[in-house]
């Protein structure tokens, strides 16, 4: 393992807030690179929908009255809510990082109980907004891109949220301290990364 | 010089028979596409363009790819191992490598900019008051229909569907239409939102859209009765294969019939999937793609016949999908388009003449259910053309429309 | 050197079943590499056989097989080759070779690195298991354009679960390789031993991180195009993909071509640097223009991102002039690389065994797939030769010689060192020679038919003069070339057990670390490590040169994990 004595080194503010002030590991690289590979994951889906937007002369709703996302935008808070509150549950999820660096385990299984209380929430009112959407994925570009876009966010938070659960449960093993913290650290830069999917798919669902 | 041991004549022999296997069979190689190194000669304008870029790279291609095989097989043969003390350890000459970045990069960029004037000359489209001939090309599985238009006239062909999701209307020329006028059409007033190739994007009171009507007079355009598009020798592929040798002859393959001398503006489409229109001799091809329209712009220059085929892999008989190209001098190709577009026979084909010529009558319900066709279509049958040129004479019965012609639907529905 | 070669675990005792058990269950990096190799071959064995079937179908007029036949064994010949044969056997030369290069114990994420291999295998054998099934394996080409690919109803193409099973089997095949993309950036990045500097490191291990940036960067459009497709295919009904339903046939041309640019270095930036590690060992100089080297490989790196539309000059839905110029620009330092490697044979002392020979041989005639690519950068000559069998020609000029020579110079290079023994010098003469025969009588009649017209991928040609004499030679020529792949097969078992035993670390004079260690490598890789000075340690080393010329004999510490 890489020398952990990085007393001396120059600090970064920007890694130190998300990594820490130590050396990077192996995972941690790891999923760095595997969050490039996501965005280009999304980047393919988006361009498709930006593609398939431009093209189409009318784009939503499909079928007049059947689901509009700027009426339900402005009849409900519900979908800006979800937004923010998935969004804010970063810092929670920070919170445990920032708790693990100084061994405070308690600490970080607060935040990710909130993470994860958060997330399902999340998830719930995405079910919601599936049931809402009365347009099967085959009527059109704009029902398929949607459902899309949001099923795969959707499964991307599921995903963080069975990491963050298993990390969870590790710790009762006693598992992480200051110095053994990678997978949460990942878990970490994942949560933001989710998130950050999250503002750039509801602008362009919801917003654009 | 002393004495070379066995050991090393048979070294020299092994080196020389590789060398000249490798020589030989370059050379042979070399030799054999003599014959078959370049494309065939042009027979259009933008052909004779492309042929001369095609040489230009060609001979700079050769040029590279003589000195550097040249000097790989010399540096094999100069610098193999004759024993085993250590070359000199060489690890780069900034130099020589300066030179060989600047080197390619200057044949990079005369390449470019040679390439990109013969782009720009053949891709501009020719100026408007041009007489251009329009033909419609349009691609299905596995068959060609070839369409003629005259160009620049108050009259087009046009279909549009009944179908409140569809807003497309199909015109063979677009440039009749600005974006945003309204035009008055017999059966609806429609407003033009755009215009992509030959496809005009129109609102028809659908999604809140308001129509105004023109006010009477102005830019009105009679779409019914349009002078005509036509079909010529629409193929059918069974007819092209020989069945006894299951040779593919080019006799029974549709034809399309060109001017000489006059630019011809092809508006390609399909109705199905990805197809590709190419004439080796046009030394050009643009693909067909479906629910779009492009137009590929070409001044043929010799006339004759050749062949063309499908580029883009298209599905089970895509080798089958054969056309013929028969360039015409203008004053036939002239007479030739007047015999075509003569009036069909009077009385009672006017109206039910599409029904009879539609190949596949539930298409043809499910098309009139969805579609009000405007514009009657000339029966091929009636055509009195085709046979004087060669062309075998169109089979009764033939579709004067693709069977399952629908219109491109829009993104939205 | 191979100072504890005696306690490296040579046999098993637990017998065959625990031989098969240890290699089902590896984490080691060599014996996961050398798996991939092997499977791979397996795969490439098998779509060399499809494209016999597509050139027995070609050698004369008039069809021989049904149309759907020949469609399945064309699009199956470029998916296996490419997707199951061309890309993991680089990566599994890689998996073997770039750990030790780095001298590393192992990769970053060793079970990771199991994983990829067994997803890998689960997506190939998915893939090629719709032959089993009705209506047989996927057949709209490698490509996969929609409408015809997107097309469930039978009417279009034929019905069946072969498309869908190709989508899904490359959708695992790209998570496979994203993952084996992740671990060797992560590897390269973080595990190289002391003094092993970005610009020490051996051309190999370069080219597979650029690559594995490219497979990152890129592998995830293709997946999400894949998706997309899938979701067409299954209840999207074409919406996406089919103009015919509101969606967009050349949206996938753009996002396939994205990834499937990229792809084509991914494919042959390994075997560059394959090469790039034969000549300089054969010639027995260093690579000339190491860095220049380095940054041309790292230049094609990024400009395969921004030449993916030239693969759809004819489809009238591209910027011409950018992707014209950004094209031409590959053409840049790819030169570079050809004159270096000719500047490293100048004035060397060559030895031509079978690996060098397929080194210059890839030198020769992936000259002719740079060439000929050039006449498909000049966007007007693209549009008489696009969709003609010249694109057959070229692409099979760079990878049938260019990528598949340096796999096989790879092969005969690191044979000894990763069994121990040396593959057959004599078979391997008669192997290189039939290939390179076979390969040119395949292809260069290829370039020649397209000039003349022939278009790719049908299954029946016009009786046109000289179009049966081409295909003639070229049907010829594969069975050739096939001689040769078979003949390779026989010199591989055959020197697993029976070859010549090697009993040296370094029996080449190479330079790079792997030979620093014991032909093959003990499971913990190294022993002890050489002073790492250059790009060259072992033959800094052995021939007291660079930090070795006063100081020979010092043996710093070993890498520490």
């Amino acid at each position: 393992m890489a020398s952990r004595t990085a007393a001396r080194q120059p600090v970064n503010p920007l890694k130190s807030f998300f990594v820490g002030n130590e050396p990077m590991t192996n995972g941690l690289w790891g999923m760095v690179f595997f969050i490039f590979s996501e965005i280009m994951f999304f980047s393919g889906l988006i361009a498709a929908y930006l593609a398939l937007r431009e093209d189409a002369l009318e784009w939503a709703p499909l079928i007049e009255g059947v689901y509009d996302h700027h009426a339900i935008l402005e009849a409900e808070f519900r979908p800006v809510f979800f937004t923010i509150l998935l969004v804010a549950s970063s810092i929670p999820m920070q919170l445990a990082a920032f708790a693990i660096r100084k061994g405070n385990r308690g600490g970080m299984k607060l935040g990710m109980l909130v993470v994860m209380v958060i997330g399902t929430a999340f998830l719930l009112n995405q079910a919601v907004e599936w049931m809402h959407a009365d347009f099967a994925i085959g009527d059109g570009p704009y029902s398929a891109t949607f459902y899309l876009l949001t099923g795969f966010h959707g499964a991307h938070v599921l995903g963080g949220l069975l990491f963050i659960a298993f990390l969870w449960m590790r710790s009762y093993l006693g598992h992480f301290d200051a110095h053994r913290n990678t997978a949460v650290e990942a878990a970490t830069m994942y949560w933001h990364f989710v998130g950050a999917v999250w503002i750039l798919v509801f602008s362009l669902l919801f917003l654009a | 010089m002393p004495m070379p041991s066995p050991r090393r004549i048979r070294l020299r022999w092994r080196i020389a028979v590789a060398a000249s296997l490798v020589t030989g069979l370059l050379l042979l190689s070399a030799g054999v596409a003599g014959a078959q190194a370049f494309p065939p000669e042009a027979v259009s304008e933008e052909g004779s363009d492309i042929r001369n870029l095609y040489l230009l790279v060609f001979f700079l291609a050769a040029a590279v790819f003589v000195v550097v095989e040249a000097g790989i097989i010399w540096l094999a043969i100069k610098y193999r191992r004759r024993d085993d003390s250590l070359p000199p350890q060489i690890h780069g000459h900034r130099g020589v490598e300066v030179l060989w970045t600047v080197i390619p990069s200057i044949i990079v960029l005369v390449l470019f900019i040679v390439s990109f004037v013969v782009l720009d000359h053949i891709e501009s489209a020719p100026s408007k008051y041009e007489p251009v001939e329009v033909i419609d090309v349009t691609a299905q599985q596995w068959a060609w229909s070839f369409y003629y238009a005259t160009p620049m006239d108050a009259t087009t062909r046009a279909r549009i569907s009944d179908d409140p999701a569809d807003v497309r209307l199909r015109v063979s020329d677009g440039t009749l239409f600005e974006p945003f006028k309204t035009y008055r059409i017999d059966v609806e007033h429609i407003r033009v939102d755009s215009i992509e190739g030959n496809t005009l994007m129109v609102a028809r009171g659908v999604n809140g859209t308001v129509v105004q009507d023109h006010p009477a007079g102005e830019e009105i355009l009679r779409i019914t009765n349009g002078t005509e598009v036509s079909q010529d020798d629409r193929g059918e592929l069974t007819d092209s294969i020989d069945p006894s040798s299951g040779a593919v002859t080019t006799m029974n393959t549709p034809i399309v019939t060109v001017p000489v001398g006059k630019t011809v503006r092809f508006n390609i489409s399909s109705l199905d999937v990805i197809h590709s229109f190419y004439a080796p001799q046009f030394l050009y091809k643009l693909d067909a793609m479906p629910g779009r329209t492009q137009a590929l712009w070409l001044k043929v220059t010799d006339a004759g016949f050749f062949q063309g085929q499908c580029a883009e892999f298209c599905g089970r008989e895509h080798a089958r999908m054969l056309f013929s190209v028969r360039a015409l001098p203008l004053d036939e190709y002239d007479a030739w388009l007047a015999a075509l577009v003569a009036p069909p026979p009077p009385a009672e084909e006017a109206a039910p003449a599409d029904d009879a010529g539609e190949a596949a009558p539930e298409d043809d319900a499910a098309d009139d259910a969805g579609a009000a066709e405007i514009g009657a279509e000339t029966d091929p049958a009636a055509e009195p053309g085709t046979s004087r040129y060669g062309g075998p004479p169109a089979p009764a019965g033939l579709p004067t429309q693709p069977a399952g012609w629908t219109a491109p639907r829009a993104g939205a529905l | 050197m191979a100072t504890l070669a005696g306690t490296v675990p040579t046999g098993y005792a637990g017998g065959r079943a625990q031989v098969l058990l240890d290699w089902l269950t590896t984490v080691d990096h060599k014996k996961i590499g050398i798996m991939y190799v092997v499977a791979a071959g397996v795969f490439g064995l098998v779509g060399g056989a499809l494209s016999l079937v597509v050139r027995t179908e070609l050698i004369e007029t008039g069809a021989i097989m049904g149309a759907d036949t020949y469609n399945q064994m064309f699009t199956m010949h470029a998916s296996i080759m490419l997707f199951l044969f061309i890309m993991p056997v680089a990566t599994g030369f890689a998996n073997y070779v770039v750990p030790l290069q780095i001298g590393a114990l192992d990769m970053a994420f060793p079970r990771i690195n199991a994983l990829s291999l067994w997803i890998f295998l689960f997506g190939g054998i998915l893939m090629l298991s719709a032959f089993a099934f009705d209506g047989g394996a996927a057949a709209a080409g490698w490509t996969a354009y929609p409408p015809i690919s997107s097309n469930t109803a039978g009417n279009i193409q034929p019905a069946g679960v072969g498309m869908d099973l190709w989508l899904v089997g490359v959708i695992a095949l790209g998570v496979a390789s994203t993952a084996g993309g992740l671990n060797f950036l992560v590897t390269i990045f973080k595990m190289r031993a002391p003094g092993m500097t970005m610009f020490r490191m051996p051309m190999f291990t370069w080219t597979v991180l650029v690559t594995a940036f490219l497979v990152v960067l890129a592998t995830p459009v293709l997946a999400s195009a894949l998706i997309l497709l899938f979701a067409d295919r299954n209840g999207a009904g074409g919406v996406f993909f089919d103009p015919a339903t509101g969606g967009q046939s050349i949206l996938w041309q753009n996002l396939f071509w994205f990834y499937s640019h990229p792809a084509v270095y991914i494919m042959i930036l390994p075997p560059m640097g394959i090469v790039s590690e034969v000549l300089p060992v054969f010639s027995r100089k260093p690579l000339f223009g190491y860095r220049a080297f380095v940054m041309a490989t790292v230049g094609i790196g990024l400009l395969s991102f921004i030449v993916w539309a030239h693969h759809m000059f004819t489809t009238g839905g591209v910027f011409l002039p950018f992707f014209m110029a950004s094209t031409f620009l590959i053409g840049i330092p790819t030169g570079v690389k050809m004159f270096n490697w000719m500047a490293t044979m100048h004035k060397g002392s060559l030895h031509f065994n079978t690996a060098m020979l397929f080194a210059v041989g890839f030198v020769m005639l992936f000259l002719i797939g740079g060439i000929t690519g050039v006449f498909h950068a000049a966007v007007p000559v693209d549009f008489a030769l696009h969709d003609t069998y010249f694109v057959v020609g070229h692409l099979h000029y760079v990878l049938a010689t260019g990528a598949a020579f340096g796999i096989f110079a790879a092969s005969y290079f690191w044979f000894p060192k990763m069994f121990g023994r040396f593959l057959n010098e004599g078979l391997g003469k008669i192997h290189f020679w039939s290939m390179f025969i076979g390969t040119n009588m395949i292809f260069w009649p290829q370039l020649m038919l397209g000039l003349d017209g022939m278009p790719r991928r049908i299954n029946d040609y016009a009786d046109n003069p000289g179009w049966e004499l081409m295909n003639q030679i070229a049907t010829v020529g594969a069975f050739v070339a096939m001689v040769g792949a078979v003949i390779f097969l026989f010199n591989v078992v055959h020197s697993i057990y029976w070859g010549e035993k090697c009993e040296e670390d370094n029996p080449w004079d190479a330079g790079t670390l792997e030979w620093a260690t014991t032909s093959p490598p003990p499971v913990y890789n190294f022993d002890r490590l050489p002073r790492v000075r250059s790009e060259r340690p072992v033959f800094d080393e052995r021939h007291g040169l660079g930090a070795y010329a006063s100081s020979e004999g010092e043996s710093p510490p070993q890498t520490s994990s």
